[in-house]
């Protein structure tokens, strides 16, 4: 009897070893390259492990800045990174000291020489990554929005363009307005072709996602510039009061809602990415450290920027970062693919900007603004991200507050065929891009939400408390509905 | 009967040699890890965790058989002990102790990648909950890096 508990212990005490080491969730961690012969035999008989003791392994934050500093110059000419808007280069302008690098700033400090410009249009952008940062008119970094970035790809594919940072993402500065409330949720409010007005790369986003995830597939939408007619209009704040009176006026959708929908972000040619990974690292490093000192004092960093050329009034700049959230480098390691994902890529319910790439490639394609197909691989490089944060961890779940009762549904996909898995892919997607409000999902039969809900909490790390089980039967056609509800 | 007793002893043996074998090598790293503390040494490391990785098992089967039924305990007895004392440690470290022991796992895994050891680092990073990425190249020889970029997938979105 004892000899059969002692070997109950032993597979109990196995199992569990086995399902821990098994079962746990893996970050990334750069692994370092092996020491050359020559160096590892003079070095044996005594400690040789000092070095990367030092830049691997801790569970501290890293910093990259010693071993930086230690391999000056990291490059032989100033960093030139070029903004499409203030905001957006407001951290790397604390880390800069400004547009040209003061003395005793973090980019300085990281061992490297910058210069930040910002510009009015895309075409401004692309036209100064095409010339590069030997140019003094060029850039080697470029920051702007995502979709941003994938209308201007086609013209800038001959650099193999690159994502290498997630500064952060827009909340709230797009708004897609209708005629009536709510037409996202309601079956049927649009028939035939949608015509959406819009001013701006990210609002157009913004409405292809919803008027897609609404059943209305891109192909049926038409984007003008001309508000006659417009039954849908997508805008970027700030909202002009003199907009035409034409347009509609019902606030549909915010990116308020769609927190994970329109990241922005840092893209560098393919070369330059592989000739300075050190620099970008430095950079990198230096940039966290701007955004830091920014999210520590908001209005010192928006007075500082205003004294630049140029630069809007601190409260007009104080406004626009309003609309955007830098959540910090462990969810840029979320947004890279990095963290939080054992696969590193698909599969789990994170969205990263791989998949937005590709989801918003596909919705300008079908929408006529792009023609060629996608890239074979998202744009996205990681390696500057691994090497100045060796040891960054996953970040902690967005808080979350349920839903009160009769909570009003933002938008509402209908699923017309598949299986429990198809129905928690989608839903699994929505939760994604809307981090802080519960899905709802109604299915035909009942067993089928109560499934796709198992997958979506079980496989794809949505937590339970975000997904609702409708108890009232599908009235619509199809297998099942999944309705985004509203935050309280 | 018999044979289903005979089948029981068989599997006990299996589960209890690869208990004893995954725990021997959890319990080793384990204690490189911790030797590595005081030493990057490699040997050195190797030898305390072999000393300590044959002491504490022989230990507990000091303790924990009396030296009065020496002779007298049931065969395997010794065994299950071994094995026991060889999973309590990993269990307990790597297991359980993961999140605040995991810096010295990675440390581990990164001397011994250091070392050219690519499969044991491999293994280590394993035990220690992380996912290794190759480093980046030197800024010196741009054409030997391979790319690590997110790979594509299928969007979870339809419409």
């Amino acid at each position: 009897m004892k000899g059969k508990l002692l070997f109950l212990l032993i597979l109990a005490m196995l199992v569990g070893l086995v399902y821990l080491v098994g079962t746990r969730t893996r970050d990334a961690h750069v692994m370092p390259r092996p020491r050359p012969p020559e160096v590892a035999e003079a070095s044996a008989p005594v400690a040789t492990t000092a070095p990367s003791e030092s830049t691997a392994g801790s569970s501290a934050p890293a910093d990259a800045s010693a071993p930086v500093d230690a391999r000056a110059p990291l490059l032989d000419r100033p960093l030139r990174i070029v903004a499409s808007s203030w905001e957006l280069a407001a951290a790397v302008l604390v880390a800069n000291g400004g547009l040209a690098t003061a003395d005793g700033s973090a980019v300085r400090s990281a061992g490297l020489e910058a210069r930040v410009d910002v510009v009015a249009g895309p075409r401004d952008v692309e036209g100064q990554l095409a010339r590069g940062g030997a140019d003094p008119a060029g850039a080697d970094l470029a920051v702007v929005p995502l979709p941003v970035f994938v209308a201007s790809y086609e013209r800038i594919r001959a650099l193999e363009p690159q994502i290498v940072h997630v500064l952060g993402w827009s909340r709230g500065r797009e708004v897609l307005l209708g005629a009536k409330d709510g037409m996202l949720a309601r079956s049927g409010a649009f028939t035939g072709d949608v015509t959406v007005f819009s001013d701006d790369p990210s609002a157009t986003a913004l409405a292809l996602f919803a008027l897609d995830a609404a059943g209305v597939a891109a192909s049926r939408v038409r984007v003008v510039t001309d508000p006659k007619g417009a039954s849908l209009a997508a805008l970027a704040r700030p909202l002009a009061v003199d907009r035409a009176p034409d347009l509609p006026s019902k606030v549909q959708l915010t990116t308020a809602e769609a927190s994970r929908l329109i990241p922005f972000v840092a893209v560098t040619a393919r070369g330059f990415a592989r000739e300075h990974t050190a620099a970008l690292t430095a950079l990198l490093v230096a940039w966290d450290r701007g955004a830091g000192q920014l999210r520590a004092d908001v209005p010192a960093a928006a007075r500082r920027i205003a004294g630049e050329k140029s630069a809007p009034e601190p409260g007009v700049l104080l406004e626009r970062l309003g609309w955007t959230v830098d959540p910090g480098r462990e969810d840029e390691g979320h947004a890279l693919g990095l963290l939080g994902s054992d696969a590193g890529i698909i599969g789990d319910a994170h969205v990263t900007v791989g998949v937005l790439f590709a989801r918003q490639w596909q919705l300008l394609r079908d929408v006529g603004a792009v023609t060629s197909p996608a890239p074979d691989a998202p744009p996205v490089d990681t390696l500057p991200y691994a090497q100045a944060y060796p040891t960054a961890t996953a970040a902690a779940p967005v808080s979350f507050v349920p839903p009160g009762d009769g909570a009003r549904v933002v938008l509402a996909q209908r699923v017309p065929r598949g299986d429990a898995a198809a129905v928690a892919a989608r839903a699994a997607f929505l939760a994604s891009v809307f981090e802080r409000s519960a899905i709802r999902i109604t299915a035909r039969p009942a067993s089928l939400a109560k499934e796709a809900a198992e997958v979506v909490t079980s496989q794809l790390r949505v937590g339970a408390d975000r997904i609702v089980l409708a108890t009232t039967p599908l009235a619509d056609p199809g297998v099942a509905l999944i309705e985004v509800l509203a935050t309280p | 009967m018999a044979s289903a007793s005979e089948g029981l002893a068989v599997l006990q043996r299996i589960v209890k040699l690869a208990a004893m074998a995954l725990g021997g090598a959890c319990t080793f790293v384990t204690f490189s890890s911790l030797a590595g503390v005081a030493t990057g040494n490699a040997w050195a490391r190797a030898l305390v965790a072999l000393v300590l990785s044959v002491v504490v098992p022989a230990v507990a089967v000091d303790r924990t058989l009396s030296k009065r039924d020496a002779g007298k305990s049931p065969p395997g007895r010794v065994g299950d002990v071994i094995a026991i004392a060889l999973l309590a440690v990993p269990l307990l470290f790597i297991g359980l102790g993961q999140p605040v022991t995991r810096p010295l796992l990675v440390r581990e895994g990164d001397r011994l990648a250091e070392d050219g050891h690519e499969i044991p680092a491999h293994v280590v990073y394993l035990l220690a909950g992380v996912r290794p990425v190759d480093s980046p190249p030197t800024p010196t020889a741009p054409s030997a890096a391979p790319s690590a970029s997110v790979a594509p997938g299928p969007s979870a979105s339809g419409g």
